[in-house]
């Protein structure tokens, strides 16, 4: 059975394209949006002055009432902050609770409840003085909203989750270990191994069809940051003039780790799970990766400056002609 | 809005409505059937952008270091050259690396030019010149990204020009004619698009947009301007007066979406919304940039434009951000007025449901 090229979804940018080639009046441009729903109706407007009013509104008072208390907060008695603090967690968590797991209203009041425990934790150090680390408060911090995370089948939650962990293990590893045994690059490929395994996992359940993994802003910040992990101990390496194993161990990792990463991400998000962006995004390292490697050997005398000019040019070309025939290629499989 | 339907259906209602013959419809259904050129998302155009910069700047201290160029003239002609064999290669040629290319040395040819007239110290006429050139450019220089950054540069150059000239008032009607122009733009955008500018104008749109939502933080960020060395004498300036602009295009916009959705002018829930825009407006004197993005924010639903929406979205929190660390008004009084516009909006909400919205009114003409 064929398939009607014209039965496909039109979208704006399509119309426009049509109306300039076939030298439409405005007034039928303006049909033409209206009827594949570009352009908003009466009731599309009705629903949204009531949908803005309310969530701007409450953005606004609640903004005004942080500010009110950062107002105060230095005059306010320890146990007015923890009653102000606590009767907000448990008016979330009622909410939630009330609203149910299943709407969003609910998941947002869950996640207002897990945003709100770290404030509370930190005014319980400061209160009584418990000399813990920095690292313990986001470890704790974690460690308490894991059971929420768990039922709340909502991906912001999740990613909370990954910051904090992201977070602790900074801190730990600043503040406890030792720097000469355990070096930033150690820190940065134990980064990209927390990301690493974070982005896989969503992208193993995601596979397997779990329906709140759909969205992709979240797989993509999350590849971003882990490629990032790699990218900076990477570029020390390049930059690092005499490098010897004793003074920077772990670092001769990072390279290995970084090909073996862009490799696979340029192999798995073509092929497997279709994501332009996490592509885009690995080959802009590479970019930065290959010019930072040339400029260090070709580091004397001011005529370098075109050829490295002309690569840049050149790579972002190729770059973007590849990612433009692989969205071009997924546009036809489907 | 309503889930799009397919090319086939909305052919099928222009010719039924006879907005369209039938021979224009099957023309229209042949070009859609045709591949349609692939749409480059913005990040891998900000990639190549991003790219062309950075290229510049090697292309430039290049020729710096190579012609050892000391002379203001010397460098200003070379800028104008480079840029004027930039653009009408570009008219002429239209390949991937070349635009690129193209574009990285326009951009390297623009710094040259600026230089070259600022290397005497006259910033001003330095700045005055830049305009001049971007308005130029954005209207020969056929490219998106160019005409998007030609936009922003302009906008930054009149900046420089207010705080130049210590008239720091002047920056205020710049936000006010920045807005105008993206009001201008975006509500025009069908018309601009059927008589063939949509492509110069797009951009410029986009631009006028983003610099609107920026432009205002300087309410809000005098202290580290002046860390900088940078005095826009924001302490003295009068915002106020930018907010009352904004006020003044917010109700025009709201005319204009009333008129379109059928509903009287002087019907109850217009009359509503009229109060509650002049009161917020009246509450958020002093935070313009809050006006600025819920007027982006109604201009980008009005014309189905999630990019414009987008954006008045992501910048909302982060003038909020600055506007916590502003020292020019105690927290005291950044906080009643957030809270008070808050209210405010949720008061009028429940006015606008109890008069039944929308929904009630019917447009008699």
């Amino acid at each position: 059975m064929t398939i009607d090229p014209l039965e496909r979804k039109t979208t704006p940018r399509e119309l426009h394209r049509l109306a300039q080639a076939g030298n439409w009046s405005p007034a039928t441009l303006e049909r033409a949006l209206a009827v594949a729903g570009c352009l908003p109706d009466k009731s599309d407007w009705q629903r949204f002055i009531n949908t803005m009013l309310l969530l701007m509104g409450a953005a606004l008072a609640l903004a005004g009432i942080i500010f009110f208390f950062a107002y105060n907060w230095a005059a306010m008695g320890r146990f007015i902050k923890f009653a102000v603090l606590e009767a907000v967690l448990v008016a979330t968590v009622v909410i939630a609770w009330q609203r149910g797991l299943q709407t969003l209203s609910g998941k947002v009041a869950l996640l207002a409840a897990a945003v709100l425990l770290g404030p509370l934790l930190a005014v319980y150090g400061q209160t009584y003085q418990t000399g813990a680390d920095p690292y313990q408060l986001f470890t704790g911090w974690a460690a308490l909203i894991a059971g929420w995370v768990c039922i709340s089948a909502f991906a912001p939650l999740w990613l909370l989750l990954l910051v904090l962990l992201n977070t602790a293990l900074i801190l730990f590893w600043g503040q406890v270990l030792e720097p000469g045994r355990w070096s930033d690059a150690g820190l940065y490929e134990a980064l990209f191994l927390l990301n690493g395994m974070a982005l896989a996992a969503w992208e193993l359940f995601a596979a397997r069809g779990v329906r709140w993994l759909t969205g992709r802003w979240i797989p993509q910040i999350i590849a971003c940051a882990a490629l990032l992990a790699l990218l900076i101990p990477t570029m020390m390496l390049i930059f690092e003039s005499g490098y010897r194993a004793e003074h920077a161990p772990y670092l001769v990792f990072a390279p290995l780790l970084y090909l073996v990463s862009v490799a696979f991400a340029l192999w798995y998000f073509r092929c497997k799970s279709h994501d332009l962006f996490i592509l885009a995004a690995t080959l802009l390292s590479a970019i930065i990766v290959a010019t930072t490697f040339i400029v260090s050997i070709l580091h004397d005398g001011f005529a370098m400056f075109l050829p490295i000019a002309l690569l840049i040019v050149a790579q972002s070309v190729a770059a973007a002609a590849w990612l433009r025939a692989t969205a071009k290629a997924w546009e036809i499989e489907q | 809005m309503t889930a799009e339907p397919t090319i086939r259906k909305v052919l099928d209602t222009l010719r039924a409505e006879r907005l369209l013959s039938d021979a224009g419809a099957a023309k229209m259904a042949l070009l859609a059937v045709e591949s349609a050129p692939l749409a480059t998302p913005w990040y891998v155009r900000a990639l190549l952008g991003a790219s062309a910069w950075l290229a510049a700047l090697f292309v430039l201290v290049f020729i710096g270091i190579t012609l050892r160029i000391n002379s203001a003239q010397t460098i200003f002609l070379l800028g104008v050259v480079l840029i004027a064999t930039a653009t009408a290669g570009r008219r002429f040629f239209e390949h991937i690396f070349l635009n690129q290319l193209l574009l990285a040395a326009s951009f390297a040819g623009q710094a040259m030019v600026i230089g070259g007239i600022a290397k005497d110290g006259n910033d001003t006429g330095a700045a005055l010149a830049t305009i001049v050139m971007e308005i130029v450019l954005l209207i020969l220089y056929r490219d998106a990204t160019h005409r998007f950054i030609s936009t922003l540069i302009a906008v930054v150059a009149a900046v420089v020009v207010c705080s130049e000239l210590h008239m720091p008032n002047l920056i205020l009607l710049l936000i006010i004619l920045v807005a105008v122009g993206a009001f201008l733009i975006w509500e025009n955008e069908i018309e601009l698009v059927t008589s063939g500018k949509g492509d110069l104008f797009r951009p410029a749109g986009y631009a006028l947009v983003v610099a609107l939502l920026i432009l205002p933080l300087l309410s809000i960020t005098s202290g580290v301007w002046h860390e900088l060395g940078i005095n826009f004498m924001t302490h003295q300036t009068s915002w106020w007066l930018s907010s009352a602009g904004l006020l003044a295009l917010a109700v025009a916009l709201e005319f204009r979406i009333l008129r379109s959705c059928g509903v009287p002018a002087d019907s109850p829930s217009a009359l509503t919304l009229f109060a509650a825009t002049f009161l917020l407006a009246l509450f958020l004197l002093g935070a313009p940039g809050i006006t600025a993005a819920l007027l982006v924010l109604l201009l980008g639903f009005h014309r189905g434009n999630r990019v414009l929406m987008g954006l008045a979205l992501l910048f909302l929190p982060l003038f909020l951000v600055f506007f916590y660390y502003n020292l020019q008004q105690t927290l005291l009084l950044k906080s009643l007025t957030l809270m008070t516009s808050g209210v405010t909006l949720l008061i009028v909400r429940f006015i606008f449901r109890r008069l039944g919205g929308l929904s009630r009114e019917v447009h008699h003409a």
